[in-house]
């Protein structure tokens, strides 16, 4: 009697513990929908539809990926990409169109400071949308003050990359040495090369030229010379490749500048990949590229199937990255509601967890689904977001530029905030 | 503070170079202006679309520079007429404000024509940016160097063009007095299609020299340089090619010179488009006709 | 794809109506007076920085730092007007941008003033947002729980706004028209048509024009506090030539030199802007994404002149006014 006893005592156990198991993968179901904000036309062009494009990519793989893993009952879809402009009012408009007509549950976009925090106050906050924004202002993040953050950056901001440039340049050429500063006049590089000035000089350099131009300006030659005057020992460049090639032409010509003394922000790693060219010996940082070990792969994803003209830019990796921490964060919280996603991000973009890049994206949604835990590494890094919405990632990549034109990382640094 | 003479023959030298950008570009929209009395707001895009026909010629069926600037300007050239013949004359009579706004949809047709068709990607030339000639004073770029021959070349011609050839005086005459024209017997509609061919072509030029001068150039180009043009023609007085081509000149000396060490310090690079602003209405405060514009009140 | 939602159509409302107040300024200067302002964007810009700047740096409650964005605006109209307002029309038309852009240009370039290219987030340094319509915000929620509690209905913030705003625009519509046929506004038009007839009766044109000029600014100053209320954040992008010649064909789409037409030019205007983001249909939405964008602008520039070539009186003007038109 006892055997049958313990038999039916067991069976009952083992039917307890069957109905325990996590919900298996047939049982989630839900759509996501993704919008993009970006500036498409006009002055932000070329950086806009390089963002709008790596987010297409990303939605495509993962669409591809879960049919692939024959989950019809998840599905991700791009539901329209809207042109800010790259200004506040119409990126306002085309976060309420994104929102209220396409009702989309994620935003990847803006990668203007401004307009991001035009739309996350006026749009995404009162409406519960969650934002992916490319912007670098170390403010937007403290826009979040509901429960869980409904803005993510997935950028190093200006504050942390205005001080690893300083490290980078006084481990270079010396805390003390004299540093030429040139920027582009706009809200990236203004607020960078401040954070970096303030850095250096209570490191004790100096700074004898801090130059602020016009970028649209037909010739950057009477700034170029400015630039390149004062007998520095250095020069830091903030700008992007389109328009830094308009200042570097006339600098070249002056005959007192060294590119191998030279150092810029992270748009300036590879100008040859963008259309432009490479300054043999200049160096620039960008955070964690390289041990983002699918940086490559992104790259080289980019550069086949994105629409042709349009050029592979590293900060496009923010917008690809931020497609799957998304989804893998939905299918943690199994829903596509925004409130439910923002409270899985940081699970699924920290330690504890297996690491999965997009590359193993259905290993990565396989172990979701069975309720493991998954530390996704994107493009840009092994991300870290902290529940303020802020990335934590610390390692920082040193590029340079090679005599034969192309670019490669010379070495990794750790750079405590 | 050091103010050499090297900083400053060089900076002489671009102003003249930016100076004479905006005249080229200037005579063309100013004769427009006077001829037709409109305010063509896409002249800019006229710019880029000279710079990337450049390209098409250039990098596409491989020419040398000059003869993908002759094929620009003829492009151009075109462009412009064809504007004039389909959209401008038949809409001819709605006021300044509204054909000033029709131009205003063309730029914004064109320019996001240029974006789709050619893509947002920056576009060179095929020519060595990196090489530079030293010339005892200043040094200079492959496109500096073009754009200098062409100035050397063009402006004076333009300059006798206008002066001496019978089309030029015609032009002049029409948009100085357009009714006084046509009663002593030139055919203004004529006049005024060659003008628009004209200014195309200009516009057409001064793409290619600000695109080869820049090194690198996006669709953006033209937009970004359009309301110094505009500031060229007023400066110079609205009708007045020769007001165009010295303000011009005077306007890229101006902005470039203001920079240089030499005066107190300089001014700060990215304060140049307000100079010339504040300049325009400087100027105008004392003459509000412009340098060489007509003292009569319409 | 929720194509009608009012929500967003709502939004879209707001809009029309702060641009039928600025294009009402306009209207008082240039089809009252004659006189051809490219550069009105630039009292809508003083207004929003003034008011900004007051209230997230020295913490002046909201009415007084609007008043004191409406006292800017006037100033930038004596600044600007003082040396422009006796040019000939084309070149005031000129130097009104050029004066423009030297305002958006200083915005840009005087961070320390203006937080610089980064807008108003930026007027309390690069560590912190700077938002000053937490009160605006506030009253419309005021406002709104009134408006349900009349109505009966739940009634948005959104909405609430947006009904504000037409009323302000049709009670400035009446003003207008009343003061169009005020003596004062007799005159303004007899100067539009002969200034110099207008002179040898004895009345100070000059006065005159700068009067218009002034309303005008002060209007576009409301529309630039209340767009800058709405949106919540501005920066110098925002204040480009470009809307000025958006209220341009705001008054030309309306008709011409008609009023009362203004409010239908707004939401035509509204509608073309707008409704051009709603691209993404079937067989649009083969087109990728990113062409779309530059296909929208190339539909704008296209409906732009297709207007002008069939409609140049607008769709409420007159067609032999039209005529009379220099």
């Amino acid at each position: 009697m006892w055997k049958s006893f313990s038999v039916l005592f067991a069976s009952i156990l083992v039917a307890m513990l069957g109905a325990s198991q996590p919900a298996s993968a047939a049982d989630v179901s839900l759509t996501l929908k993704y919008g993009v904000l970006a500036g498409l036309t006009g002055d932000p062009a070329p950086s806009g539809q390089g963002w709008n494009e790596a987010a297409r990519l990303a939605v495509d793989q993962a669409a591809a990926t879960l049919k692939s893993l024959n989950l019809p009952g998840i599905s991700v879809v791009l539901a329209d990409s809207q042109d800010s402009q790259g200004n506040a009012q119409a990126g306002v408009e085309a976060a309420q169109k994104l929102v209220q007509i396409d009702r989309v549950n994620v935003i990847i976009g803006d990668f203007y400071s401004s307009v991001t925090s035009a739309a996350a106050t006026a749009v995404a906050i009162p409406n519960n949308v969650l934002m992916f924004t490319g912007g670098t202002s170390p403010a937007l993040t403290k826009l979040n003050t509901g429960p869980t953050p409904l803005i993510w950056q997935p950028v190093a901001a200006d504050d942390v990359q205005g001080r690893v440039l300083a490290k980078i340049i006084a481990d270079a050429l010396g805390k003390s040495a004299k540093i030429n500063v040139g920027a582009r006049n706009d809200a990236y590089g203004t607020n960078l090369s401040n954070v970096f000035k303030e850095a250096w000089l209570a490191g004790g350099g100096t700074i004898p030229k801090f130059v602020i131009y016009n970028h649209q300006q037909p010739t950057l030659d009477s700034e170029a010379q400015e630039v390149a005057q004062g007998d520095p020992d250095g020069w830091l460049f903030i700008d992007f490749c389109q328009t830094f090639e308009k200042l570097a032409l006339p600098l070249t010509r002056t005959g007192k500048w060294d590119p191998a003394k030279s150092f810029g922000s992270d748009t300036l790693n590879d100008c040859a990949s963008r259309g432009s060219k490479n300054y043999p010996g200049m160096r620039a940082t960008i955070a964690n590229a390289s041990s983002g070990t699918s940086f490559p792969a992104f790259r080289a994803l980019f550069e086949q199937k994105a629409k042709p003209g349009v050029k592979f830019q590293a900060f496009l990796a923010e917008s690809f990255d931020s497609v799957f921490v998304a989804l893998l964060a939905a299918l943690e919280a199994k829903s596509s509601d925004p409130l439910k996603i923002s409270e899985h991000v940081v699970s699924v973009t920290n330690d504890p967890g297996t690491p999965y890049s997009f590359e193993q994206l259905d290993q990565a949604i396989k172990d979701v689904l069975d309720g493991k835990k998954v530390h996704f590494i994107g493009a840009t890094g092994p991300i870290q977001f902290a529940p303020t919405g802020r990335v934590t990632a610390t390692a920082y990549d040193i590029w340079q530029h090679k005599p034969d034109g192309t670019s490669a990382v010379v070495s990794t640094i750790k750079f405590q905030p | 503070m050091q103010a050499s003479l090297h900083e400053l023959a060089q900076l002489i030298l671009n102003g003249v170079i930016t100076g004479t950008i905006l005249a080229l570009t200037g005579v063309g929209a100013s004769l427009v202006f006077g001829i037709h009395r409109v305010a063509n707001f896409a002249h800019g895009e006229y710019l880029t679309f000279g710079a990337y026909m450049g390209l098409v010629f250039n990098s596409g069926l491989g020419q040398n520079l000059a003869v993908s600037a002759l094929g620009a300007v003829g492009a151009t050239a075109l462009l412009a007429l064809a504007v004039h013949l389909l959209v401008l004359k038949p809409l001819r009579g709605r006021g300044l404000v509204a054909m000033s706004l029709i131009t205003v949809g063309i730029g914004l047709m064109l320019r996001n024509v240029v974006f789709m068709v050619a893509g947002p990607q920056i576009r060179q030339y095929d020519i060595d940016q990196s090489a530079v000639f030293d010339l005892a004073l200043v040094r200079i770029s492959p496109g500096q160097a073009v754009a200098i021959a062409i100035t050397v070349v063009v402006a004076p011609a333009m300059a006798l063009f206008l002066a001496r050839t019978p089309l030029g005086k015609s032009m002049r005459a029409v948009a100085d007095n357009r009714d006084l024209a046509a009663v002593s017997g030139i055919d203004v509609d004529r006049i005024g299609a060659y003008v628009w061919m004209l200014a195309g072509g200009l516009a057409g030029l001064g793409g290619i020299m600000f695109a080869a001068v820049q090194g690198a150039f996006d669709p953006n180009l033209g937009f970004e340089i359009l309301f110094l043009i505009f500031t060229t023609v007023v400066l110079g007085g609205i009708g007045s090619a020769y007001g165009a081509l010295v303000a011009g000149l005077v306007l890229g000396l101006v902005m470039e010179l203001s920079t240089w060490s030499g005066l107190a310090g300089g001014l700060e690079a990215r304060f140049k488009p307000i100079l010339a602003f504040v300049a325009l209405i400087g100027l105008l405060l004392y003459r509000p006709q412009g340098l060489f514009g007509r003292a009569r009140v319409l | 794809m929720d194509f009608l939602n009012p929500a967003f159509w709502t939004f879209v409302a707001i809009i029309a109506g702060i641009y039928a107040v600025f294009s009402l300024g306009l209207y008082v200067q240039f089809s009252l007076a004659g006189l051809p302002n490219f550069g009105h964007v630039a009292f809508m810009a003083v207004a929003a920085y003034t008011m900004a700047i007051l209230v997230v740096r020295y913490a002046v409650p909201m009415p007084l730092a609007a008043g004191a964005g409406l006292v800017g605006a006037i100033l930038l109209a004596l600044v600007l007007g003082i040396p422009t307002v006796r040019l000939r029309a084309d070149y005031l038309a000129i130097a009104t941008v050029a004066g423009g852009e030297i305002i958006r240009y200083l915005a840009m370039n005087l961070p320390d003033l203006t937080g610089g290219p980064i807008g108003s987030i930026g007027l309390l340094g690069p560590g912190q947002i700077a938002l000053y319509n937490g009160d605006w915000l506030a009253f419309l929620d005021r406002l709104a729980g009134n408006l349900s509690g009349v109505v009966g209905t739940r009634v948005s913030r959104d909405a609430a706004a947006a009904i504000l705003v037409w009323l302000l625009a049709g009670l400035l519509v009446l003003v207008l028209w009343r003061c169009e046929r005020s003596p004062w506004g007799r005159v303004l038009k007899a100067i539009r048509e002969d200034e110099d007839a207008v002179t040898a009766v004895g009345k100070n044109v000059f006065a005159f024009k700068m009067q218009a000029l002034i309303l005008g600014a002060v209007l576009a100053g409301v529309a630039g506090l209340l767009l800058a209320l709405q949106i919540g954040v501005f920066s110098p992008e925002d204040y480009q030539p470009t809307l000025t010649f958006y209220a341009y064909l705001i008054v030309i789409l309306g008709g011409m030199n008609r009023l009362l037409a203004i409010p239908v030019g707004a939401v035509v205007f509204s509608l073309l802007y707008s409704g051009t983001r709603l691209l993404n249909f079937f067989p649009l939405s083969l087109i990728d994404s990113g062409s779309r964008a530059f296909l929208r602008l190339f539909l704008v520039g296209f409906l732009l002149v297709l207007l002008m070539a069939v409609r140049p009186q607008g769709m409420l003007g007159n067609r032999r006014e039209l005529l009379l038109e220099k």
